[in-house]
């Protein structure tokens, strides 16, 4: 492989070789080693990477209210929830009730043989 | 004004109460991980409003959930995987019904770069420009360097929270990376 292949190779490789920690292969840490524009590239993904996790600690403050919000929403559909199936329950039972009455009725009325 | 750090003990104990069904506890977890919940969500949506609706409904899902939370993870880090679902399906029915791309809105663009100053320091020009960087991302993009190089999450978790596969993650942050190399380049060639 020419030195402009390997260029070509070790740039595709050096965000994730800063970024990621992904290890060089012994040929392109060779042309990386010599390569001042490789260094370059690796030096600003380098800066990249190390602003990149400062944001982390950059917290963005929460809209005020935030926590009132949800502890307000947070029984709603709960609640709203649970009736449902209570009333789903209710819906069920009366069914079977009735079902069970009705096979119970045409039982007794059918004439003994 | 914001709310003394909780240690992890005292999260565990409290995560434990809330299980439980303790609204108070639950309460003590939100104000505890607001910020963090809502600074997530700001940086994978890039709008303020969207970002609190993301967050107060990942913790309304979290509390649905909680009985199901084994505490394989930190609760943290269970919460932000709720929060990186809730903003995606909150960002996309967004997206649906907007007739503007949000990314391109000036007004959102306006009240980001707004926010920025509040993140003075030593290198905070260069991270203004990131961060404008970053925004500009398409949200596929934006997604994965956020929780791979911001949150320090493995490529398997970001794939597993972004239903995607592990190589995809991997592509999609290749070409983010390019991508916000290449921005930042036109950033600094512009001034």
């Amino acid at each position: 492989m020419n030195n402009w292949w390997r260029h070509q190779l070790v740039k595709w490789r050096v965000p994730e070789h800063v970024m990621s920690g992904t290890v060089l292969t012994a040929r392109d840490r060779l042309h990386f080693d010599a390569c001042l524009r490789c260094k370059a590239d690796a030096a600003n993904y380098r800066i990249i990477a190390r602003t990149l996790r400062a944001m982390r600690h950059a917290e963005e403050a929460a809209p005020p209210g935030l926590v009132l919000r949800v502890m307000a929403n947070l029984s709603r559909p709960l609640t709203e929830g649970r009736r449902g199936v209570d009333r789903v329950a209710v819906v069920v039972s009366v069914v079977v009730v009735a079902a069970a009455m009705a096979l119970l009725g045409r039982h007794r009325l059918r004439p003994a043989n | 004004m914001r709310p003394q750090r909780v240690e992890w003990h005292d999260i565990e104990a409290l995560v434990a109460r809330a299980r439980e069904g303790s609204n108070e506890a639950f309460e003590a977890l939100v104000e505890a991980h607001q910020h963090e919940v809502f600074g997530l969500a700001l940086r994978l949506v890039v709008d303020r409003e969207l970002a609190a609706d993301v967050s107060q409904e990942a913790f309304i899902r979290a509390w649905r959930a909680l009985p199901d939370f084994r505490g394989d993870a930190a609760f943290s880090t269970w919460l932000y995987r709720i929060t990186v679902n809730v903003a995606w399906t909150l960002k996309k029915r967004k997206d649906r019904h907007a007739a503007q791309p949000l990314d391109e809105s000036p007004e959102l663009a306006d009240v980001r770069r707004r926010s920025d100053p509040e993140h003075a320091g030593e290198n905070s020009e260069l991270r203004a420009k990131l961060a404008a960087a970053l925004d500009d991302l398409n949200p596929a993009h934006r997604s994965v360097v956020v929780l791979k190089d911001i949150y320090g999450w493995s490529h398997s978790e970001v794939a597993e929270s972004l239903g995607i596969s592990v190589t995809a993650a991997k592509v999609r942050l290749h070409r983010a990376h390019l991508k916000l190399r290449e921005q930042l380049r036109e950033l600094e060639d512009r001034q």
